[in-house]
């Protein structure tokens, strides 16, 4: 327990401490069942043997405190299993043979009690068994260099889950004198007991005080947001003052989380700071930290390791769906002019020639008007495709771009509509053009079909650089911006490093703005 | 007539020389894209310029930018554009100069040749030519440009008399009297306070301020 608390004290970040100090109290009650009071004796009872599954749980979740894999949960689950629901025989059939029948007695069994004993000492081996292939398996993973450091927990923690099952069949097993069992009992207790000193021991040799925290770190940081990383590091380090800028390579400085320029190195007294760079070497930002709260320079070098990985693979994820997006506007606009460009064109000229032909005197009457129908028809098939063209990329975007397109998604809205449309000087990227056009689309489409919206305001300007477009309506709100639509629209203001934030209360209207960067 | 052809497309581009020569015309010039377009224009002086509005270098509306300036700089030169699509601002823009002589039709409208031979003609002698469907498209949007204080009639009028038609087949089309047509005109010209002058004129600007109001 004392370790345990030690442990809370000494890494607040971890579960472990939490888990060692409700591991301790348990112990501390069991032992109670010394005491002869008979409600404390049934508890030991009931919980003589949950100790052990606790042990189980420490060991498997040692670093973080979290169990990682199915295998270890499995494995906990088996061991709180085979404590409680399987220790039951024991209180219910057993006892009155051998020592003071208990207040929980149902019936005295010998026979059931026994059975149910050999049955928990079968699984429960099963169960130590297995955490010693787990742990086994973790100590095979780790690096050479660091087993030094993890070597006592992983090494004792083996041996005891393997002595308690082998040790409590040899108490059984050889019909030994009563001393002996006493003496295996009392082995069993110290070797779980050590346990927790093991830990204690691992977690205050300095260097995987380091090891411990990297891992918390890595897994602490879930993808997503720059303030999950930042509250992941700050916890890590124990520092509410640790900042993680961000470095911009076009403006050759460095940001925080609210696009703010951050002085690296850091100014300040104590302030010091570590780059984060990629594995090719690319600056990605730097972790700025308080030099007397964390003296371990080594740990902030791990520290912005991990984060690199992480904002390293942000970057990619992010560059994959940018050209995602990029490809599947290419692909709209080559097939766009293919059916212009090709199909339409053959088809107007054949229309064009039934035309001619349709006026050819020396074709009967009655031949002259099924070639005019054919040319009808011609023209008919052309009308489809340049409509089918049209779904693909709006002709009014291309020739005439994003504010007389979007003025004519406006128009064509049948509802009311009030649009504030300023054209900038000078026409947006294609790349930007296209993502603003389905935006619009989209929201307009939204706010028709599914907001029941009575009135909708559309607006777009041009501001510092970026094409701002908000869509509002006074419809029943509670959109999400999972939606497929709304998803769809996130990708590609995402993959454009552009903004978007929908509010959407129920029965609140639905506002959405999207701030589109024009290079 | 004589007339120059700004297309890309080859195959379109000869296709449509051939038809215009069968119905008498005479094309002067051919160009690929709207620059030569505008040089030829200033060379032969023709009597229209009939260009595609897609062109390169951009592929975005090179053709009437180039008609735009051609009817700046040569007010003699009548200019016809032809879209794959219609976008309400490319007409807007051809009748903000309110003088005539300008015609916007879809591209498949080439396909009947009798009244693309009429349509060219007109645009040529200083008419107004615009695609039906334009003012279908027009008069569907939310926020049609029709001015208030129009009744339903006087609406379809100017709708007919935006498509360039005369006054005698609006009424054979709406089935009234070619007399009922001059009437609602001329209503419809006091509610556009547009002041007596040459008709042909005043019709044109109607139909420009209709076009052009929203």
């Amino acid at each position: 327990m004392a370790a345990g608390i030690f442990a809370a004290l000494r890494r607040p970040a971890s579960r472990m401490g939490a888990l060692m100090v409700a591991t301790g109290l348990l112990w501390l009650f069991v032992e109670l069942g010394s005491s002869g009071v008979p409600a404390l004796v049934a508890v030991g009872l009931v919980l003589a043997t949950v100790v052990l599954a606790m042990v189980v749980h420490l060991l498997l979740a040692f670093p973080s405190g979290r169990l990682r894999g199915r295998a270890s949960l499995v494995t906990v689950a088996a061991a709180y299993f085979v404590c409680t629901v399987m220790q039951a025989p024991q209180y219910l059939f057993g006892g009155g043979a051998e020592g003071p029948a208990t207040v929980l007695q149902v019936s005295n069994s010998p026979g059931l009690a026994e059975a149910g004993l050999w049955a928990q000492w079968a699984v429960g081996s099963c169960v130590m068994v297995a955490t010693a292939a787990i742990l086994w398996r973790r100590w095979r993973r780790v690096a050479p260099e660091s087993r030094r450091a993890v070597a006592p927990i992983l090494v004792y923690g083996i041996a005891a889950v393997l002595y308690v099952p082998i040790s409590g069949r040899l108490a059984h097993g050889i019909a030994a004198p009563l001393e002996w069992d006493t003496w295996i009992l009392f082995s069993q207790n110290v070797a779980i007991a050590i346990v927790p000193v093991a830990f204690l021991a691992t977690i205050l040799s300095g260097g995987f005080g380091r090891t411990l925290a990297i891992d918390e770190l890595a897994a602490r940081i879930e993808p997503g947001s720059d303030e999950a990383m930042l509250a992941a590091l700050t916890a890590t380090f124990g520092d509410p003052s640790v900042e993680l800028a961000l470095w911009l390579p076009g403006e050759e400085s460095y940001v925080d989380g609210l696009g703010e320029v951050v002085a690296v190195p850091p100014t300040g007294p104590d302030r010091a700071a570590v780059e984060v760079r990629s594995p090719e070497g690319e600056r990605l930002g730097a972790i700025v930290y308080d030099a007397t709260l964390t003296p371990d320079v080594g740990l902030a070098e791990a520290a912005a390791r991990v984060v690199a990985i992480e904002l390293d693979r942000e970057r990619l994820a992010r560059e994959v769906r940018a050209s995602a997006v990029a490809a599947r506007d290419d692909e709209r606009r080559r097939l766009a002019r293919d059916l212009h460009d090709g199909m339409q064109t053959r088809l107007l000229l054949l229309a064009m020639s039934a035309n001619e032909l349709s006026e050819e005197s020396q074709l009967a009457a009655g031949d002259r008007e099924r070639v005019a129908d054919l040319a009808g028809e011609l023209v008919a098939a052309a009308d489809e495709l340049r409509a089918l063209a049209h779904g693909f990329l709006p002709p009014a975007l291309v020739e005439r771009g994003i504010y007389a397109a979007a003025e004519d998604l406006a128009g064509a809205y049948p509802g009311v509509i009030e649009h504030q449309i300023a054209a900038g000087a000078e026409r947006p990227p294609a790349s930007v053009e296209t993502a603003a056009y389905f935006v619009v689309s989209e929201a307009l489409a939204n706010s028709l079909k599914h907001a029941g919206a009575e009135s909708v305001r559309l607006s777009l300007a041009r501001a510092n650089g970026s094409l701002l477009i908000e869509v509002e309506d006074d419809g029943r709100g509670g959109a999400a911006t999972g939606g497929n639509g709304i998803g769809g629209i996130r990708d590609r203001v995402e993959a454009l490093d552009g903004t978007l934030s929908l509010s959407s209360p129920p029965r609140g209207g639905t506002l959405l703005q999207v701030e589109l960067p024009c290079g | 007539m004589r007339v120059i052809l700004g297309e890309d497309e080859p195959l379109m581009r000869e296709g449509v020389a051939a038809l215009l020569t069968a119905g008498g015309f005479e094309v002067v010039g051919q160009s690929g894209d709207g620059e030569d377009l505008l040089r030829k224009a200033r060379a032969h002086r023709p009597d229209v310029a009939i260009t595609d509005i897609r062109m390169p270098p951009t592929q975005t509306d090179e053709g009437l930018r180039a008609a735009l300036e051609i009817r700046a700089e040569l007010p003699a030169v009548g200019v016809l554009v032809l879209s794959q699509h219609v976008v309400r601002g490319h007409a807007a823009e051809l009748l903000a100069d309110e003088r005539g002589g300008v015609g916007y039709l879809l591209k498949q409208r080439v396909a009947d040749r009798r009244s693309f031979w009429d349509d060219v003609t007109r645009v040529g002698s200083g008419g107004t030519v615009i695609d039906p469907e334009v003012v279908a498209a027009l008069l569907d949007r939310s926020d049609s440009p029709v001015p208030p204080g129009l009744t339903p009639r006087q609406r379809e009028v100017l709708a007919l008399m935006a498509e360039g038609r005369s006054n005698a087949a609006i009424a054979a089309r709406l089935v009234i009297s070619e007399k009922a047509v001059v009437r609602h005109v001329s209503q419809i010209y006091d509610r556009l306070g547009l002041r007596p002058s040459p008709d042909d004129h005043r019709r044109v600007l109607a139909v420009g301020r209709f076009l052009t109001a929203s």
